[in-house]
């Protein structure tokens, strides 16, 4: 009886403790490029979370703002960081691809990226100083396509923006990420990019020379890059570094 | 010619030295760039086509000579190409940006390795031909010219291979870039 009661309520305190979450420690404050936002909720939904363009991100750090850990979704930032001083090395911890993504209805008859080009579309996409958007400039100068972008009629601040724009059906198409597909996978399409015109999309991670729970913090980027967290992440579509 | 001579043929063709011009600074178009990644894509999935078939062991003697220098050929390509790249001032792919996605019967005969290999090889010699006549800056058009002879001695001998046929057209069909990327990319990954 005593057995099965200990039991109980070791079975009740695991269920009650969130995924990830450790016991009794304050908890992270983690500044994550929107684009890791499922994955990272779901790998830990214990710490506090803001997710945004990694960019505004950046910015907020070099302003001083109380963060224990940086993922950025490209290195320019996290790098950007470490030269003055704000973050520990950072460390690649995934990839990624882009996509073209278009509402489920698909007004504009889009199945190629290359009808961007011949078609009158509404595209969106996120603004040059957003890692995608930066991205997204890349794949249309590798396809010979930059010229599309005079159909641009949104720039965004981050990733979930545009997917957001598109999945409203407020524009004919927008580039994204693979990983923001599955999420609005009823309300969008996606069409393939070339595996020739894509970037290299790095992600990094990096403590925060300011974070007041350093140890905590390198634990989590361990955590992150460890088997759960990689599986988390290859789960939501990211690749491996 | 028996097929094992015109492999030997082959291969002696596959090993004449391709020594490149230097490439002129120049102002390189978005199409050029554009021609350029693909190229540097599809120099590096049949150079790993080539390292697969000298691996899986299906090709022997001078068959085997001509696989190893077809090879080598596809890596000179790919220094050419980025040579393009670098002088458009674009980042330039490497090996590791692509994960090659080979058929699993690929390479479990002669036969079917060829197939596969003439399909690409004749997908990047349209390209070739489309790229030779629209790139923008003249040394450039003359290496994918270059580069595009090649091609059409490997496509010969895995034709010849792959269906005892290694004449073909009298003028070989040139390839948009749309066109040629359905057709390769279910191999780039």
């Amino acid at each position: 009886m005593v057995k099965r009661l200990v039991l109980a309520a070791v079975l009740v305190c695991l269920l009650a403790a969130p995924a990830g979450a450790r016991e009794g420690a304050p908890r992270l404050t983690i500044f994550a490029a929107a684009s890791l936002t499922e994955a990272f909720q779901r790998f830990d939904s214990a710490e506090a979370y803001s997710f945004a363009g990694s960019n505004t991100l950046a910015a907020q750090i070099k302003q001083g703002a109380r963060v224990d850990v940086f993922a950025s979704a490209s290195p320019q930032y996290t790098q950007d960081l470490f030269r003055a001083g704000l973050v520990e090395k950072p460390v690649t911890f995934a990839t990624n691809r882009l996509v073209l993504i278009v509402p489920k209805s698909n007004p504009a008859g889009l199945t190629s990226v290359y009808d961007l080009a011949r078609k009158n579309v509404k595209l969106v996409v996120a603004a040059p100083a957003v890692p995608v958007g930066a991205y997204t400039r890349t794949v249309l100068r590798k396809l010979g396509l930059s010229s599309v972008l005079a159909k641009v009629v949104s720039q965004e601040s981050d990733v979930k923006s545009v997917v957001g724009k598109v999945a409203l059906g407020q524009a004919d198409a927008g580039f994204v990420y693979v990983t923001d597909v599955k999420p609005v996978a009823g309300d969008v399409a996606s069409i393939r990019i070339p595996a020739w015109a894509q970037p290299r999309v790095r992600y990094e991670i990096a403590v925060v020379r300011s974070s007041s729970q350093k140890a905590a913090a390198r634990t989590w980027t361990t955590r992150v890059r460890g088997k759960t967290g990689q599986a988390a992440l290859v789960r939501a579509g990211f690749g491996k570094p | 010619m028996n097929r094992s001579r015109f492999l030997a043929g082959g291969a002696a063709a596959v090993l004449l030295p391709t020594t490149l011009a230097p490439l002129a600074r120049a102002d390189v178009s978005e199409g050029d760039v554009a021609y350029a990644n693909f190229a540097i894509a599809c120099e590096f999935l049949m150079a790993d086509y080539y390292a697969r078939l000298l691996k899986a062991g299906l090709v022997h003697g001078s068959a085997r000579s001509g696989a190893t220098a077809a090879r080598r050929n596809e890596v000179e390509h790919v220094k050419a190409f980025t040579t393009l790249l670098t002088d458009a001032g674009q980042s330039v792919p490497v090996a590791d940006d692509f994960a090659f996605a080979w058929p699993a019967k690929t390479f479990r005969s002669l036969g079917a390795a060829a197939e596969a290999g003439a399909t690409i090889e004749a997908t990047v010699l349209g390209a070739y031909i489309s790229a030779a006549v629209s790139i923008s800056v003249e040394s450039y058009r003359s290496l994918f010219a270059r580069a595009l002879a090649d091609e059409a001695r490997h496509l010969a001998v895995l034709t010849w291979v792959a269906s005892g046929k290694p004449v073909g057209n009298s003028f070989p069909p040139a390839l948009g870039l749309e066109e040629a990327t359905n057709l390769v990319e279910p191999y780039l990954g």
